[in-house]
């Protein structure tokens, strides 16, 4: 491993590569990314591939819809096939109060024309005619929003940061931190490095990894479990997501069902922890609402986290009392779908230049200063 | 190790020489080669492709054996239809 760097990126996953792709095309080169892992082995390589722009912040909604714009052109400058597919995502609700809810977020997003539409229970019906609509009283739908297959996106940047000569050095975890000069000497399990800046992406991590540079980041990671079926015939166009559990569920485009719901008291950044009472209400919710799907099979099951922040919005930010050291962690469970935006932003924030968005939603100190709008819009 | 063409993974048809291109492309480990290629994600879940994707990658990188894990165990052990789970009682799915 070389022994100095003018960046160095603590996390492979897609906050850490779409940073450091940003900072190359700006012609940073002089990266080196410390992943304790193998490539994105924390939530990136767990997530279920949601792609939406409906959210109840400005915060996350500004994010996303620049995302969803520079989705479509990604695939061709990385030349890589990360099956993104604008299916629809759709918001189930079941009583008043979730109506409400989903009223409030659509309201919202007509000021950044995304084209947001309420549905009544037939409108439901008609957008996936397999779902028993029983204890469906409407939702919403936005047919720009969809899914993507997340790995084909990772080793593409992977791939393409290498070819421009930044290291990503796997199974080297962050062990010590002393501020040296103007820039920091990092121990590693692979050896010391010596650093001008530091970007702290390391997702469910983010807390451990803040604490050692003497950040305090209010992030906590909180598990979450999801499942693949066998391949079945495409029935399901969009995303569907109940506002009652969190339960969602995509088609890919193999033909397998993707999906999750809430498990109520899960803790921990452990992506080694799976439970099959996660099976068993995965199926149970599925079965009410798709019958049809009893007969099918679920062949496998994973588990991750979201990186969770007070008010489930991102924090993108300098850390206020430690010099050169940027932040850019508590997603909440979306930081795939806004990671291009997020790439983009941390980049300019880096490198002193002007930014795309106005940084004052996104700063650590909101907190303390009581300045927050939490984001309900929260699924898994 | 057999011709380049050779299924390994007979669920998701991933042949030798795939599983070759993924550790050169600079991605020599298990869990990488997994989400490449979709090595052992299919209905037998890696348990007739994964040890020789092992023994491959000692191969190719000088790695020990015994230094190479096996990716996570999980459940369902075998495919599992969705009315199974369903009719399980709590008690029965939890230790």
């Amino acid at each position: 491993m070389n022994e100095r760097a003018h960046i160095a990126i603590i996390g492979s996953g897609i906050t850490g590569l779409s940073t450091a792709y940003s900072l190359v095309n700006k012609g940073c080169r002089d990266i080196v990314i410390l992943e304790k892992g193998h490539l994105s082995s924390g939530a990136s390589t767990r997530n279920g591939g949601g792609i939406r722009a409906q959210f109840l912040t400005e915060e996350n909604i500004m994010l996303a819809k620049w995302s969803i714009e520079r989705f479509k052109r990604l695939d061709k400058e990385l030349n890589a096939n990360f099956w993104f597919r604008q299916g629809g995502y759709l918001f189930v609700a079941e009583s008043e109060e979730e109506l409400l809810t989903l009223k409030k977020a659509a309201n919202l997003q007509r000021g950044f024309d995304l084209g947001t539409k309420m549905i009544d229970c037939d409108g439901v019906q008609m957008i996936v005619p397999e779902m028993i609509c029983k204890t469906v009283i409407g939702g919403s739908y936005r047919k720009d929003d969809g899914t993507l297959f997340p790995f084909p996106l990772l080793f593409a940047y992977a791939e393409r940061l290498r070819a421009h000569g930044v290291a990503i050095e796997t199974y080297c975890e962050l062990k010590n931190v002393e501020r040296s000069g103007n820039g920091f000497e990092l121990s590693t399990t692979r050896g010391p490095i010596r650093v001008d800046m530091v970007l702290n992406a390391a997702g469910g991590w983010s807390r451990e990894v803040g604490a050692m540079f003497g950040a305090r980041l209010p992030t906590q990671p909180v598990s979450h479990q999801i499942m693949a079926s066998e391949p079945l015939a495409p029935f399901l166009d969009p995303m569907v997501a109940t506002l009652k559990d969190g339960f969602y569920m995509s088609q890919g485009a193999r033909g397998e069902l993707v999906g999750g719901i809430t498990e109520s008291g899960a803790h921990g950044n452990n992506p080694g922890k799976s439970t099959t009472d996660f099976c068993r209400q995965m199926s149970t919710r599925m079965i009410s609402l798709f019958p049809r799907l009893s007969a099918a099979r679920m062949l496998r099951q994973w588990a991750g986290f979201y990186d969770m922040s007070p008010d489930a919005n991102p924090i993108l930010d300098e850390a206020p009392n430690v010099d050169d050291l940027f932040v850019a962690c508590g997603f909440s469970g979306h930081g795939f779908m806004i990671s291009p935006a997020v790439g983009g932003f941390m980049a300019c924030l880096m490198t002193g230049e002007k930014l795309p968005f106005s940084r004052e939603p996104y700063r650590l100190t909101r907190f303390d200063l009581g300045r927050v709008s939490t984001e309900a819009l929260v699924i898994g | 190790m057999p011709t380049r063409k050779a299924f390994v993974c007979l669920c998701e048809d991933v042949t030798m020489e795939e599983l070759r291109s993924a550790i050169h492309r600079g991605f020599p480990d298990i869990e990488e080669i997994k989400r490449i290629t979709g090595i052992g994600t299919g209905p037998c879940q890696g348990k007739q492709c994964l040890h020789t994707l092992r023994t491959l990658l000692a191969q190719e990188t000088g790695m020990k054996l015994e230094d190479i894990p096996l990716t996570t165990l999980r459940p369902p052990a075998v495919p599992t239809s969705f009315g199974q789970w369903a009719a399980a009682k709590k008690e029965d799915v939890t230790r």
